[in-house]
């Protein structure tokens, strides 16, 4: 250990300070036509080679050269390029705005970044998602949603038909920190997770880690996405909306006081329970299912040097029958983030960030209600800086602190319901880290970001520590009184991503990262349901970790036209949970009996081709990888293929322009099917029918195909109001794709068993309105 | 609770179609499956030895009638278990509550063992029926309630089964087991027959069991297995064997029970 810090701390350059002469210009680059703030766009230093820089998550950027006459050209793709001279003899405040680029239609996709940035930027294995891409991509009906968007991706793949969950490069899907304005959300799905909660309308920026992250980011194993909400237009009142098959969206944003401050409010809210009352079935008739989300974003510049953000999420599933049964669920989060100035050089965030799931559900009336609520609650302390010291490196430095409250069974019973239940114990944990990274260009060619993160974890009572024997039997019970520590557990997290560049049109990455995972996400299904369960580490779970060493070669062609990439990764997983048979995880408080401690790998190569311009454009992804897991408990010791170990998995994904009206949209996916466990054998005990097993995940599931169809008809686009209509086919050539393989005694003859496949969706046409005002 | 199913959730939305396929399966060799149930009182006791077959094989079960089995108590008692025919081994037994048995499995040149407890009689006090309006996948009917007390001083481990106008029910879902976690010492503890709607006009028996942790751990992961949790697959997270407690490398469980009957008959 003490060698890790030793190296992290050598590779610190101890030249930050050593500059003079020179100036500073900074500020927030912005769009000229809402105000929003843009992430990532580029100051450039035209008469100096190699001195530029790119705004920061909040639009901020620092730039230092020497004083005297320079161009500095401000550049975003898809905005009109500006040029400004600038004789500099003293640190200047410097606000750009850019103009859409007035050649670019609104509905001609453009990669939103600098037009090399893949090849230039420090960090391989990201993938950025163009907010503008999801609206042409067809999807499950019709339902835009940026996570299914991302499994598109290498690297990336499918929790299963139509869900909006996703695995990275062998992880889990709890591995995974999903944030929104830096609040994570603990069940960013709708409906069994067949939609996702991100309502497109509202987001500005999707951006996913699969490997080499920053030392800013810690808490899961596998991949951080972080996603960023609209700021809202600060030039002027709008809005836009859509009318669709399942749900419709409206969003409306403007400015607060003009340039000073804007706001934006966006909804969602499907409908299907409007059409179940008019259903003949009776049994549909008198169901409730909904689901809505709501996302509200204001923000105010206070000065020259503050300016606060306000952003929250709500969302809920809503499932009920009549009186009888009630059952929901959903997330809130909320984010009070302050900018703040210390200088030109020194730009600080401080950001409160509270988020809360829960599910609830209850049966019966009175007194024979029986009803339980389960609860994640955070609250969540960050504090961030960055310091831009000189032209050659960007430091960054923080601390961060969550307090995690989970209650896993808040319970209401009535006198008649025979039930005797408490509350189950509450799981209080705190989970702190603090961190630096650097950004360095060593060279013209060499960039490196490097950084180190150290975590820490305190699981705290009031509370009960359990102690289970080797086959999970309770041996025995330590209570611990409020503040009491149960288990502490912290480690370094060593981060660093390099790039080397070759050519102006080639470069090679290197990416390595530790992470640390405290919370676990227990699962009784395959997929993510209301009802998952997490636990904090504590005297039986160890925390997660996970190594993933990333080299990749990128290379443009034909001037940035095509981007290829080609990346190989290696990740090896500590820690990892599963379960033994018959696991319990509903209300289980002894619940850590049941679980089992292994380790994993995981490792492959990652290709990719995108055309980034034209009448046509795309991209084609193709991950060939495994997944493996071993457990002493579980398979005889040998190491199985996990789930998700889909050894071939690619993706097509084209967009073309018919007419400047009419763009036609097509992705076609194929993967290995998962790795399951199926019977060699059968045997009755008890009058049951038993399935033998005598491997886990010794089978495969049927490959998987399909191909998608999409079709965007812009109907009128004037200065104040646009629409346009979508229509999409999922599943177009009507692909039974297995979700499911049951082994079952035959239902006419129970002696004789069969196989029976279980396909979710065939041929699902959907149409969706537009507008924009 | 698992066991409702999430499916039913989405039944609206669905466009599901299922087809029985071919599935090409691994032969295993043949594995040893022995269960045995204890019930207390004076009953006939029944030890079944059977083998594994391939998993779509149409023909008779395998039995092995070259065992020898003896069935302990603690207190030094030792009952022969003869063999009756087509592997099963029965004899009457009366067992005590509350007194631990050891069943004893000679074959193979291999000797297997496995203990169970016998559980307290348990009193089934009543049945309740309650009307439900139709609802998602299920018909409108009735809901069957189970009314019984439980001990509070001891963790109690429970199976229900029931039968529809005297046919008993025996499909995945209808495997239900629960321990006493939600309901730790309630007089009038209430326990409904999960996922069943039962049709007006119909009798329903209903035998409570009250079983050892043996059988639980048994049944529960096995119910794990074979029940039809909605998520792909079936839906258990780990698909694996039924905890055993077998000493050796076999199948199957020894349990040992109390049992109570009631029967309701159910409105027109």
């Amino acid at each position: 250990m003490y060698k890790t810090i030793l190296f992290s701390l050598l590779l610190m350059p101890l030249c930050l300070w050593s500059q003079n002469q020179k100036v500073t210009i900074s500020g927030y680059i912005k769009d000229g036509a809402t105000g929003e703030d843009l992430i990532g766009a580029t100051a450039l230093v035209t008469d100096l080679d190699g001195v530029g820089t790119t705004t920061n998550i909040y639009g901020f950027y620092s730039l230092t050269m020497p004083a005297g006459e320079h161009k500095v050209a401000f550049q975003y793709l898809g905005y009109q390029v500006k040029v400004l001279e600038l004789n500099l003899s003293e640190d200047t405040q410097l606000d750009v705005e850019l103009s859409p680029d007035s050649q670019v239609l609104a509905e001609v996709v453009v990669t939103a970044e600098k037009a090399d940035q893949n090849i230039t930027e420090t960090r391989g294995s990201v993938t950025k998602i163009d907010v503008r891409e999801i609206e042409a991509i067809p999807v499950l009906f019709g339902e835009r949603d940026v996570m299914k968007v991302v499994q598109l991706n290498p690297g990336i793949k499918s929790a299963g038909e139509g869900n909006s969950g996703f695995y990275v490069r062998g992880g889990g899907l709890d591995q995974n920190l999903i944030l929104l304005d830096e609040a994570p959300v603990y069940n960013p799905s709708h409906l069994l997770g067949f939609f996702s909660v991100f309502n497109s309308d509202a987001l500005k920026d999707v951006t996913v880690y699969k490997g080499g992250m920053a030392a800013e980011y810690g808490g899961r194993t596998s991949s951080v996405m972080d996603i960023r909400m609209k700021d809202g237009n600060s030039k002027k009142f709008s809005g836009q909306g859509g009318i669709g098959l399942i749900s419709s969206r409206l969003t409306l944003e403007g400015p607060i006081v003009q340039d000073k401050g804007s706001f934006i409010v966006s909804g969602r809210r499907t409908y299907a329970d409007l059409f179940t009352g008019l259903s003949s079935d009776p049994g549909i008739q008198n169901t409730t299912l909904y689901f809505y989300d709501l996302n509200l974003k204001a923000n105010y510049r206070l000065g020259e040097k503050d300016r606060l953000f306000l952003s929250g999420y709500f969302g809920r599933d809503k499932f009920g029958f009549s009186d009888d049964f009630g059952f929901d669920w959903g997330n809130a989060t909320g984010t009070l983030r302050w900018n703040h100035l210390f200088s030109n050089k020194l730009f600080s965030n401080t950001s409160i960030i509270y988020s809360n799931y829960d599910y609830e559900f209850g049966f019966g009336q009175g007194d024979d209600e029986i009803a339980l609520q389960s609860v994640i609650e955070d609250w969540n302390f960050k504090q961030d800086f960055t310091l831009f010291p000189n032209d050659k490196n960007t430091v960054k430095f923080g601390v961060n602190w969550i307090v995690h409250n989970l209650e896993p069974g808040n319970l209401r019973a009535g006198v008649n319901s025979g039930f005797t239940i408490e509350d189950a114990e509450e799981k209080l944990s705190h989970e702190a880290a603090i961190y630096v990274q650097n950004e360095q260009k060593i060279s013209d060619r060499l960039t490196a970001n490097y950084g180190l993160r150290y975590s820490f974890f305190d699981y705290r009572g009031a509370g009960t520590a359990y102690e289970f024997d080797e086959v999970g039997n309770l041996l025995s019970e330590t209570r611990f009184e409020e503040g009491e520590s149960i288990q502490t557990y912290s480690g370094f997290e060593p981060r660093l991503s390099a790039t080397y560049l070759l050519n102006t049109t080639s470069s090679l990455k290197l990416g390595y990262n530790r992470n640390y995972q405290y919370i676990h996400l227990l699962s009784n299904a395959t997929s993510s349901t209301p009802t998952d369960v997490w636990v904090p580490s504590s005297n039986n779970v160890e925390p997660q970790i996970a190594d993933q060493v990333s080299l990749g070669y990128f290379r443009n062609f034909k001037d940035n036209m095509y981007e290829t990439s080609v990346e190989i990764y290696y990740k090896d997983m500590q820690n990892v949970i599963d379960y033994r048979n018959g696991a319990n995880i509903f209300l289980n408080e002894e619940i850590e009996g049941d679980l089992v401690y292994g380790d994993g790998r995981a490792y492959g190569a990652e290709f990719y081709i995108k055309k980034t311009q034209g009448r046509l454009t795309g991209w084609f992804s193709y991950t060939l990888s495994r997944t493996l897991r071993r457990f002493d408990e579980i398979n005889g010791g040998e190491e199985f293929p996990a789930r998700q170990d889909r050894i071939h998995d690619f993706a097509i994904v084209a967009m073309y322009d018919l007419s400047p009206k009419v763009k036609l949209s097509a992705n076609f996916v194929f993967n290995t099917g998962d790795a399951v466990t199926f019977p060699s054998g059968r045997y009755t005990v008890d009058g049951v029918v038993t399935p033998y097993y005598t491997e886990r995940n010794g089978y495969r599931m049927p490959n998987y195909h399909r191909l998608d169809l999409g079709l965007t008809w812009l109907r009128k686009k004037t200065e104040k109001f646009e629409s346009s209509w979508n229509f999409s086919l999922y599943n177009a050539y009507g692909r039974e794709n297995a979700f499911s393989i049951d082994f079952a005694p035959s239902e006419d003859d129970p002696q004789t068993t069969e196989a029976v496949q279980l396909a979710l969706f065939k041929w699902v046409p959907s149409f969706t309105y537009n507008f924009k005002f | 609770m698992k066991n409702i199913s999430l499916l039913v959730l989405l039944a609206p939305f669905l466009f599901a179609c299922e087809q029985v396929i071919d599935v090409d399966l691994n032969e295993s060799d043949p594995q040893v499956v022995i269960e045995a149930r204890l019930e207390a009182g004076q009953h006939d006791f029944e030890v079944l030895i059977s083998e594994t077959t391939s998993y779509f094989s149409n023909e008779t079960a395998v039995y092995r009638n070259d065992a020898q089995v003896r069935l302990l108590d603690n207190v030094g008692g030792m009952i022969e278990v003869p063999l009756e025919s087509n592997g099963r081994y029965r004899t009457s037994v009366n067992a005590i509550s509350g007194q631990t048995y050891t069943l004893e499995v000679s074959l193979n040149d291999k000797t297997y063992m496995a203990s169970a407890e016998v559980p307290q009689e348990v009193v089934l006090d009543e049945l309740e029926a309650e009307f439900r309006e139709a609802f998602g996948p299920f018909d409108e009917g009735y809901q069957v309630f189970l009314r019984f007390a439980d001990n509070g001083e001891r963790r109690n481990y429970y199976r229900q089964i029931h039968a529809i106008d005297g046919v008993f029910e025996l499909a995945g879902e209808d495997l239900q087991v629960t321990d006493d976690n939600l309901f730790d010492g309630s007089e009038r503890a209430r326990l409904p027959i999960f996922q069943r709607i039962f049709d007006p006009g119909v009798s329903i028996t209903v035998v409570l069991q009250h079983i050892d942790k043996n059988s639980f751990d048994y049944l529960n992961s096995l119910a794990d297995i074979i029940g039809e949790d909605g998520g792909p697959n079936g839906g258990s997270a780990a698909p694996g064997n039924p905890t055993t407690n077998w000493d050796g490398d076999i199948l199957g469980y020894f349990g040992a029970i109390a049992t109570d009957t009631l029967q309701i008959d159910l409105p027109e």
